[in-house]
């Protein structure tokens, strides 16, 4: 959908902006008027990970004058294999400011606003009001739909972009002129189905290809030019190596999105029967150690997937993957004379299955809270998390 | 009456195709023909999934499919 220009053109380009953005200037669509149209923007980049890197470098190469972003989180080791704006020397920095020091690197006349804080229901109207436009690259569900409700309320468009493994999604959301996150998605996925890229992985490049969509249709919504992605999503298939574009219309059955709501609650965690099943039936990894010490007779189930097993396992672990445990395949591998204590990586997909063994009539089973991750930060340190 | 089924990302992966071509009446009768067909792993992508029936997503499973419509499934996720 071809849409005016959503910012208005600064007055001028020094010498150097010219010099600098020459490239850009020769090109007829964008200009002089395109130029200074980006240079007057003002674009938050929610979250300085996977997406938000390549967002923030190429809006800060193309001469966006105003960059914010929301960032709480600091630089893991893990982070580096795709979010390429952080470096080796920035691990354990945070986000926020290692983003900062590599956009000042890449063009010195761009404004960059730190937001360091976790965007919520009381913060993000202020936030987001100071700004023209969003790019949305968080990772939960939760912080999805916050974003989306908050540009609604304060008719503002958004660019949002969202990867797991090798897929990648991208589209323009924009109430006022078209459909909105929850014309696509009108609520989130059951707690603990859809799997986060920190439990199912993500190809690093993914990022490059998924924020590059995203960063176009950022300098096409300020300067007003060429069709945008709003009323159409973009599925990239990175194995395939298609990209098709779906139309998305507004639902007319939709609910209209008159306030903010509790986004937590909205997502969940864990299912409430998950909850359930794990009050009271959760341990900690030091009465798993404990159990073990003790030679406690028990059965330890790993529900993670194969991959995930081979990277890192706790001693004496039998790994069953929670779908074959969910789907009834492997339910007869189960111990009938002995108790089930049952790990994931974190403790969301154990407790998911433990409410479904105990359903089967495995009353005694427990699951261990924070999963194998916990096990090697509290018990076996020389072991590494994923 | 032929309606065209379009399968993404997981939703794809499990069913093994990207598109196909179905005789139904309604997205409910899509849904069981699709899940008969491609399993129970299909089953349990689609309960996390969006249903884009010409472009507008449905949530009543006893909407009638017109001859021709292109019924896209979207599996979400929320990776950045």
């Amino acid at each position: 959908m071809t849409l005016p220009p959503l910012v208005e053109p600064a007055a001028d380009l020094s010498i150097e902006e010219v010099r600098r953005y020459s490239r850009h200037l020769i090109i007829p669509d964008v200009g002089m008027d395109g130029q200074k149209r980006l240079k007057n923007a003002k674009v938050l980049a929610v979250g300085a990970g996977g997406l938000g890197s390549p967002v923030l470098m190429y809006l800060a190469a193309a001469g966006v004058g105003t960059l914010g972003i929301v960032e709480f989180d600091t630089v893991d080791e893990s982070n580096l294999q795709r979010q390429i704006i952080h470096g080796q020397s920035d691990v354990g920095r945070s986000k926020a400011e290692s983003a900062r020091d590599s956009i000042k690197e890449i063009n010195p006349l761009i404004d960059v606003r730190l937001h360091e804080t976790r965007l919520d229901s009381e913060n993000v109207l202020d936030i987001f009001r100071e700004y023209d436009l969003i790019v949305d690259g968080t990772d939960n569900f939760a912080t999805r739909y916050l974003v989306n409700d908050a540009c609604v309320l304060l008719d503002k468009p958004y660019v949002w972009g969202s990867i797991y493994r090798f897929d990648g999604q991208v589209s323009v959301f924009w109430n006022e002129h078209g459909p909105n996150y929850r014309d696509l998605y009108p609520v989130p996925p059951p707690p603990g189905m859809v799997p986060s890229c920190a439990e199912g992985g993500v190809l690093g490049v993914l990022c490059a290809t998924a924020g590059a969509i995203q960063a176009t249709e950022a300098v096409k919504l300020i300067t007003g030019i060429g069709e945008t992605l709003l009323g159409r999503l973009m599925v990239y298939d990175a194995l395939e190596m298609t990209f098709r574009t779906i139309k998305v219309r507004k639902d007319p059955e939709g609910e209209p999105i008159t306030g903010l709501i509790d986004y937590e609650a909205f997502c969940g965690v864990v299912s409430e029967e998950a909850q359930e099943a794990a009050a009271g039936s959760t341990i900690t990894v030091d009465e798993l150690k404990d159990m073990m010490d003790a030679g406690k007779d028990f059965e330890l189930i790993d529900v993670r997937e194969p991959n995930e097993y081979e990277i890192v396992s706790i001693p004496g672990a039998k790994l069953i993957p929670k779908d074959e445990i969910l789907s009834g395949r492997k339910l007869s591998e189960l111990p009938q004379d002995r108790p089930i204590v049952l790990h994931c990586k974190t403790g969301v997909r154990s407790a998911e299955v433990l409410a479904a063994v105990k359903n089967a009539g495995f009353k005694d089973a427990v699951h261990v809270q924070g999963g194998v991750t916990a096990w090697a930060t509290r018990i076996d340190k020389a072991l590494p998390t994923y | 009456m032929s309606v065209t089924v379009r399968y993404f990302a997981g939703a794809r992966a499990v069913a093994g195709v990207d598109t196909e071509t179905r005789d139904a009446g309604s997205l409910d009768e899509l849904v069981g023909q699709i899940v008969d067909e491609h399993g129970e792993r299909l089953e349990r992508v689609l309960t996390a999934c969006s249903f884009l029936v010409d472009g507008t997503q449905t949530r009543d499973r006893a909407v009638a499919l017109s001859p021709g419509a292109v019924v896209d499934v979207l599996p979400p996720f929320a990776g950045g």
